[in-house]
């Protein structure tokens, strides 16, 4: 007993190591996907990997490409069959910290749960897997670098080649895009008090504070409500309707200047549009519609506007922009 | 320094010498040798856990005693009062070097062990204290932020700013808790600068106001789990 439970621990792969910038805590992982490098690597192949469609042109990459901070700069994406999906493209950054997926509250509690939606969706299609599970296993299993990874990243699986596995490694993946070294991390994490400009520091403070509070939705190290942090229990999910006909996720922000254009439908085409319709949203409400209360009424003064603007630029983190790293 | 204190903290620096070669390599010391006609003899945990305890009770009434230093009525009755508070924490820092000496690895001993020694003004003291404790512990950040404060007794600025900027990136209430105390220090620097001259306390006081406001408009940055705007 002594020695089957020694050989036990011996075969466990060892404990994954978060390389995170500073002030960003261990994000909270599903206890049946843990990470591992092994699975990360394997993700990262399958990620980009267009044989998962069913035109073979086609990936996760496509929708959610690197250079565009994990968007695709379109104001709602199109499918692997070339059909305008329903909305733009969520933004990857920092995903790990997520506590729901997708634009509406279709109850996704992990992004191995929403994947499901992008690869057998068929009403629009989007991967357009559905019906073709069977033919890609065989595919990847006949790729002698992908079997190899498939057996690296699931030791001691009968059956290590399977759709379960694909999803999990996917997800590992992604969950190490952390991008948290942008200016405005240099500033308050690294206390380089040169880092951020006067005026993004001015548009800093108008953000935070209480007259456009803008922290009421977009708090929590990604800005985005309340993080997924390890140990701790699954916080709820915030949605609201912004004066878009709806009530929808709040996004993340950081790195929110690369990923125009913006909401779920990508009505506006970038960041200064998008608080105009703040600013005048009571005034541009439809009829009934019921606003988040959250939502403050303000006026900003010239050249408020732009501070603004200099601090949400100031969220990029650039040293990674374009990249698709592990770490 | 009195004589019986600078035996306790004598005693305490000894203990930081003694542990750190056992932690290298060396045996601990046995115990003597118990017969069967002999009482019980205590376990070193319990022996630990109890001065521990005692320590914590000793730690409670010299600041109860602080507290009625502060609201004395007249300059003796403030002067006794924080006589009974310096015995106090002189009482708690034998019995939390006893509860070390008993468990070596015992990280919240070492840590009021610094806190007691630096209430009683013995910084230097306090420092090799909290830095055995975070030897044994790193994120033991409490001890950082007790450690931020000794730094600042011995007017070492940056160590402190160090401190702080540890402490806002991994445990951001504790951050909180040390800028006050620096705050209270640039006040007291003000009235009495111990060395420095008005241009270094300036400078840290506007450093200080940056991260001030820098910690209040990203509260909620930290937790993820709450919602707050600063004001």
């Amino acid at each position: 007993m002594v020695l089957a439970g020694s050989a036990a621990t011996a075969a466990q792969p060892p404990a994954y190591r978060w390389d995170l910038p500073p002030g960003f805590p261990p994000p909270r992982v599903p206890a049946g996907n843990p990470m591992s490098e092994a699975k990360a690597v394997l993700g990262k192949r399958l990620f980009f990997d267009t044989r998962l469609s069913v035109t073979g042109q086609y990936s996760c990459a496509s929708c959610h490409r690197p250079e565009s901070a994990f968007t695709d700069g379109r104001a709602r994406a199109v499918g692997a069959t070339g059909r305008r999906l329903n909305h733009n493209a969520m933004s990857l950054v920092n995903v790990a910290y997520a506590v729901s997926f997708g634009w509406t509250n279709a109850g996704f509690d992990s992004l191995e749960a929403q994947m499901r939606r992008p690869l057998f969706n068929q009403h629009p299609v989007e991967i357009g897997l559905r019906g073709r599970e069977a033919a890609l296993l065989r595919e990847l299993a006949a790729d002698p670098a992908v079997r190899a990874g498939f057996a690296q990243a699931f030791p001691g699986s009968a059956n290590p080649i399977s759709l379960g596995h694909l999803i999990q490694a996917i997800a590992c993946y992604e969950r190490t895009l952390v991008f948290a070294r942008s200016v405005f991390d240099r500033y308050i994490f690294d206390d380089d008090q040169s880092a951020l400009t006067g005026a993004a520091k001015r548009g800093m403070a108008l953000f935070f504070g209480p007259r456009l509070a803008c922290a009421q939705c977009h708090f929590g190290l990604n800005l985005a409500g309340p993080a997924a942090i390890a140990g701790k229990p699954p916080p709820a999910p915030i949605f609201a309707d912004t004066g878009t006909q709806g009530r929808f996720k709040v996004p993340g922000l950081r790195n929110v200047a690369l990923t125009a254009p913006y909401m779920h439908d990508g009505r506006f085409v970038d960041l200064r549009s998008v608080l105009d319709h703040y600013e005048h949203i009571e005034r541009d409400r439809a009829p009934g519609e019921t606003l988040d209360p959250r939502l403050r009424t303000f006026h900003l003064a010239v050249g408020e506007k732009q501070d603004l603007i200099d601090f949400l630029e100031s969220l990029s983190d650039l040293q990674y922009a374009g990249s698709a790293p592990l770490h | 320094m009195s004589l019986a204190r600078a035996g306790v903290v004598a005693i305490a620096s000894l203990l930081v010498g003694q542990w750190s070669l056992a932690a290298g390599g060396g045996a601990m010391p046995s115990g003597p040798s118990v017969s069967n006609f002999e009482p019980r003899e205590v376990p070193p945990e319990e022996k630990a856990k109890n001065s521990y305890n005692a320590g914590i009770k000793s730690i409670k009434k010299a600041k109860d005693y602080e507290a009625d230093a502060a609201k004395a009525s007249t300059p003796e009755k403030k002067a006794k009062a924080m006589e009974k508070a310096g015995k106090a924490y002189n009482k708690a820092l034998e019995q939390f070097t006893d509860a070390a000496s008993n468990k070596p690895d015992m990280v919240e001993a070492w840590n009021y062990i610094g806190f007691a020694n630096r209430h009683l003004g013995a910084y230097a003291e306090s420092l090799e204290a909290y830095d055995h404790a975070l030897s044994l512990n790193p994120k033991y950040f409490e001890a950082v932020e007790y450690r931020g404060e000794a730094y600042l007794g011995l007017n070492r600025i940056d160590d402190a700013k160090t401190a702080y900027m540890d402490l806002f990136r991994d445990a951001r209430p504790l951050s909180d808790q040390l800028l006050v105390a620096m705050q209270q220090w640039v006040a007291d620097r003000r009235l009495d600068g111990k060395g420095l001259d008005a241009a270094q306390i300036d400078a840290f006081e506007l450093w200080l106001g940056e991260r001030a406001t820098v910690a209040r408009q990203t509260a909620s940055l930290g937790s993820g789990d709450a919602v707050r705007t600063w004001k």
